[in-house]
């Protein structure tokens, strides 16, 4: 089953220049895919699209055969999709604990071991965790909340390339043994390498 | 999570912030707080002021005509003169009391010295006082100068004015009024030092000194009296004589004063202090009574000095003034420095608000946890104000408060010299000093009651500061997350990316 269906899809910052147009694509459950790009193609802004941060221009996305912005996209990004930033994004005042927390409907603990924190690791100070460790709590995180669909934006960019493969396996785990939908935005071809299907965004079209 | 577990997670683990924003609130409200007790203090104090000082007139003997002045030689000590004119007497209050309307009582007085003895005849151990010790040297030497006491003939001491001015107060048994035909009111004090109680007799009798001036037998002078009440001077007192002191003074009626000093046998009341229902009506009540045809404008003078009235009030209003643009100030600068740090706590905070979006939580849910931290830290900056409200304010209260004295002080000094010589104590009220108009009159220390500025803080004022408080709180917190209110969730992002 299509978890996203991404309808003649386009969108402009000024309603001249269009970032993105009519892109047509599915996205199903239990897959890992990776969006190629340059710097700017669009990439980030197709992951904002499909996890409800700002609606398109033109055309829809479907969540379930269901249009989410008319599902509110607040909720959906509650209920259907969850994010892994580059940067991590965890809040610093949180340990990694609370932070898996903030949107859990499982118990944290199990999911941070799973990804590999132990519990002294997953009761500390966000920042004095490395880097690799402040993704997989994102990463737990995002498992956490239940969510069908992971949307990844360059979740190995700042990671060393041992810890990305790590990163990265645990991500395709996600999708082939969790039966998630894993989106990645990424540069890296090694990664992307690793997806089940690879897009190339370029001029404002995604081809497969 | 809730929103108030991630609010109590921040003021708790961002504590630099947490403290730094808790000693904003509570300088802010402990100023707003200390400001708003100050004002009403000095509100009330106004209002003491207007009712003890600005409902009386006096009424004073003409003296002005040299052909009434009538003087003897008294052996080798000198000239004594008297004024012959009409004398000031209670049947001329009480044809006032009858014929204006709004008088509520009146105290006439005059002083006089007189030596007190105890029923066996000894006589009174006296209080030291502070005192012009050359003074006392000099009048020591004639003879049992130094044993007399001020005695203050009265008509109702209720309303003498270091009564009604709160320098003196009434601690045991009555006040002597003009029915009473032997009664005697002294000081605590000197009833202890003498072992006198309410009940007890005293003699009072003329010096031997003046008596032999005046060519007068002591022992004629000579008369039993009651103590029928005791006083306690409120703040300390000085005179130019130890013995003439407030603690050693005694209040009695006009009768025993003639009696005991039968060398002025046609002497009226020095003045008479009218007490006025409504101060408002002051003015009204004055002319009226100028008006009568029962007083002569040659014999009496009939006057309110309002001049002290509006000198206290005038420094009383300026302070008000002062205070209400203090806390205009503060409110209005505390407003501002508040909004600047909340917007600037919310503006660092976008990154954060960024990712609680991505994470699904609505805006106004991130506003709340917002808001419910500050709340958090204002309740307790609130509550703590309460103390340090009091504290502060008791301290910039008395700052104020003396810089008003001085200029009281310094204001009503010229008026106070001015009314020297008729030997009615307590004339000169200002509310907070008083010097005696007599010459020999005692001067009480600052005693400042009616300008004392009870500062306290009202329940309704802390509930007005919590009320506000949380208002330019949640003013603040919505008006600095606006620009996150507009923004879309990919704005933020973008903006954290």
């Amino acid at each position: 089953m299509n978890r996203l269906e991404i309808c003649k899809m386009s969108y402009s910052y000024d309603n001249k220049r269009y970032v993105l147009k009519n892109v047509d694509s599915q996205l199903e459950a239990g897959k890992m895919y990776a969006i190629l790009g340059p710097s700017g193609c669009g990439k980030t802004t197709l992951l904002s699209l499909l996890g409800g941060l700002d609606s398109p221009t033109e055309g829809q996305i479907l969540y379930n055969g269901q249009d989410i912005g008319k599902l509110g996209l607040a909720d959906h990004r509650r209920n259907h999709v969850a994010f892994v930033f580059q940067s991590y994004n965890l809040i610093d005042y949180l340990t990694p604990k609370e932070n898996v927390a903030l949107t859990s409907k499982l118990p944290p603990l199990p999911i941070l071991r799973r990804v590999g924190l132990n519990e002294e690791e997953s009761r500390r100070n966000v920042l004095k965790l490395s880097g690799g460790q402040q993704q997989r709590v994102a990463i737990a995180r995002a498992l956490a909340s239940d969510a069908d669909v992971i949307l990844a934006d360059e979740p190995t960019g700042n990671l060393d390339e041992d810890t990305a493969a790590e990163i990265t396996g645990i991500l395709k785990e996600c999708a082939h043994l969790m039966n998630k939908c894993v989106v990645i935005v990424t540069h890296s071809n090694d990664l992307a390498k690793q997806a089940d299907v690879v897009f190339r965004l370029k001029k404002g079209e995604l081809r497969e | 999570m809730s929103l108030f577990y991630r609010a109590l997670a921040y003021i708790t683990r961002k504590r630099g912030r947490s403290i730094l924003l808790f000693l904003l609130l509570l300088v802010i409200a402990t100023l707003v707080l200390s400001g708003v007790a100050i004002k009403d203090a000095t509100q009330t104090a106004q209002l003491n002021v207007r009712q003890a000082l600005g409902g009386v007139f006096t009424m004073e003997q003409n003296t002005s005509d040299s052909s009434k002045w009538e003087s003897k030689e008294v052996g080798s000590y000198g000239t004594q003169s008297w004024y012959t004119g009409e004398p000031l007497s209670e049947e001329v209050a009480d044809t006032i009391m009858e014929k204006v309307n709004g008088i509520r009582g009146y105290n006439a007085t005059a002083t006089n010295y007189v030596v007190a003895a105890d029923s066996e005849g000894n006589t009174l151990d006296l209080l030291e006082s502070d005192s012009d010790d050359g003074m006392n040297g000099l009048l020591g030497s004639y003879g049992d100068f130094n044993s007399t006491v001020a005695t203050y003939a009265s008509t109702d001491t209720a309303f003498d004015s270091y009564f009604t001015g709160g320098y003196l107060e009434l601690v045991e048994g009555r006040h002597v009024t003009a029915e009473d035909e032997n009664a005697v009111m002294i000081s605590k004090e000197l009833a202890e030092l003498n072992g006198l109680s309410v009940g007890d007799k005293l003699l009072l009798h003329m010096s031997e000194f003046k008596a032999s001036m005046v060519g007068v037998n002591p022992e004629e002078t000579r008369m039993e009296v009651e103590i029928v009440g005791l006083f306690h001077a409120t703040t300390k007192s000085s005179a130019t004589l130890s013995n003439w002191s407030m603690d050693n003074s005694l209040y009695t009626t006009m009768n025993v004063v003639r009696y005991v000093r039968p060398d002025t046998p046609d002497e009226g009341y020095e003045k008479i202090h009218f007490y006025v229902d409504d101060p408002a009506e002051l003015d009204r009540i004055v002319e009226q009574v100028k008006a009568l045809p029962d007083i002569d404008p040659t014999d009496f003078i009939v006057q309110c000095d309002s001049n002290n009235v509006d000198s206290v009030m005038k420094h009383l209003m300026n302070m008000n003034r002062l205070v209400s643009v203090l806390i205009v100030l503060v409110l209005f600068v505390g407003a501002v420095i508040l909004y600047l740090i909340l917007s600037g706590r919310i503006k660092e905070r976008v990154h954060e608000s960024g990712i609680l979006l991505s994470l699904g939580f609505s805006k106004k849910n991130i506003i709340c946890q917002y808001l419910t931290e500050i709340l958090v830290i204002a309740v307790l900056a609130f509550s703590l104000s309460i103390f340090t409200s009091g504290a502060v304010a008791n301290t910039i209260g008395n700052q104020l408060q003396d810089y008003t004295m001085d200029n009281i002080s310094a204001g009503t000094s010229v008026d106070a010299s001015a009314e020297n010589g008729s030997g009615t104590p307590g004339a000169n009220v200002d509310g907070a000093t008083i010097v005696g108009s007599g010459d020999f009159a005692p001067e009480f220390e600052g005693q400042g009651s009616l300008t004392k500025i009870e500062v306290t803080i009202q329940p309704l004022v802390i509930l007005i500061l919590y009320g506000a408080g949380i208002v330019i709180i949640c003013f603040s917190v919505v008006i600095a997350a606006m620009p996150v209110l507009r923004m879309k969730p990919r704005e933020i992002l973008a903006q954290m990316s």
